[in-house]
């Protein structure tokens, strides 16, 4: 008698549950279509800039005393500004992006409440070499980039 | 093991009672598309460059508005997705402004206009534009769109980057 009814309690056990996926599949399949609408496998994000000196016309080419410039030579950074002169840091070298930076940094700390930077470029100067010192920039704290042409004005 | 007459003992017929697909295996594919999607979800625009654009890196991470497109490869300007002028007719020209991409900028100013007009909406105060330029085009041929771009009405420009990981 209680051999049998330890074999029942063992049959019971053995009794398989099934889930019902269906509804969660129905769900799925209806999510997905649709994030993968919205999906966006290359990140694209954007920079706010500012006009070329050409284009401005009217308006000064920056409002703050400073005059922050970066010129973009083929073979160097310089940057200059009212009261700072101008350094420049040549481009052969390996670190000339750190040195732009921690120099823009060091502007940036002494001269509090400064944001705007004139990047100043050559003509034939790669959109991406722009870029590239735009992110410096921004990372020094000088968030507003006005584009301009004219590295003459530099040398 | 078989038995004299050659059958087997234990045997019993296969498909007996309700045939059911197993469906955990697909469920675990899908959950793990669902996780992807949702890490790859973007709520604002979605900016794709037309093929030929490669985009430059930045550490920008502003996300973009949605605003008239101008993409520009090695050989040609595009608005919109539509062949405007080629890059050398712009670099050879003297002029500041790029006199196709104008009549163009304008068919386009007042086709908003007219939309924001049957809308009902007021005059469109600032219009935008967002330039997706290949990281190779020299900064004159940006100098020159930018120009074009502020003279016809289109005083925020964007410049859209491929965002670094």
């Amino acid at each position: 008698m209680l051999r049998r009814a330890a074999k029942r309690k063992r049959q019971r056990q053995h009794v398989a549950a099934e889930l019902e996926l269906m509804p969660m599949m129905n769900v799925f399949i209806s999510i997905i279509p649709l994030l993968l609408m919205s999906a966006a496998f290359v990140q694209v994000s954007v920079i706010q800039a500012l006009l070329p000196s050409g284009a401005v016309v009217a308006a000064p080419a920056t409002e703050t005393p400073l005059d922050l410039t970066i010129f973009i030579r083929h073979d160097a950074y310089a940057v200059q500004g009212n009261g700072i002169g101008t350094m420049a840091y040549p481009r052969s070298g390996p670190g000339a992006a750190e040195q732009l930076g921690n120099a823009l940094r060091e502007i940036v700390a002494a001269h509090p409440g400064t944001r705007e930077v004139r990047i100043v470029s050559e003509p034939t100067t790669k959109y991406e070499e722009i870029i590239e010192v735009m992110d410096i920039s921004r990372a020094a704290g000088l968030p507003e980039a006005a584009l301009a042409d004219g590295v003459a004005e530099a040398s | 093991m078989r038995t004299r007459g050659g059958r087997r003992r234990g045997w019993k017929p296969k498909s007996q009672g309700s045939g059911s697909v197993n469906l955990i295996s697909m469920m675990d594919i899908l959950t793990v598309l669902l996780l992807f999607l949702l890490k790859s979800y973007v709520s604002g625009e979605v900016m794709v460059p037309p093929p030929g654009v490669r985009l430059p890196n930045s550490t920008a991470d502003q996300s973009p508005q949605s605003s008239l497109v101008v993409a520009i490869d090695d050989n040609q300007i595009l608005l919109g997705g539509d062949r405007v002028v080629s890059i050398p007719e712009v670099v050879n020209s003297p002029n500041m402004e790029i006199a196709p991409l104008a009549a163009q900028l304008q068919a386009a100013r007042q086709q908003q206009d007219e939309l924001a007009k049957r809308r009902g909406e007021g005059e469109i105060k600032t219009r935008a534009a967002t330039i997706q330029g290949d990281k190779a085009i020299e900064f004159r041929v940006l100098q020159k769109v930018m120009y074009t771009l502020n003279q016809n009405g289109y005083e925020s420009i964007a410049l859209a980057v491929l965002q670094k990981s």
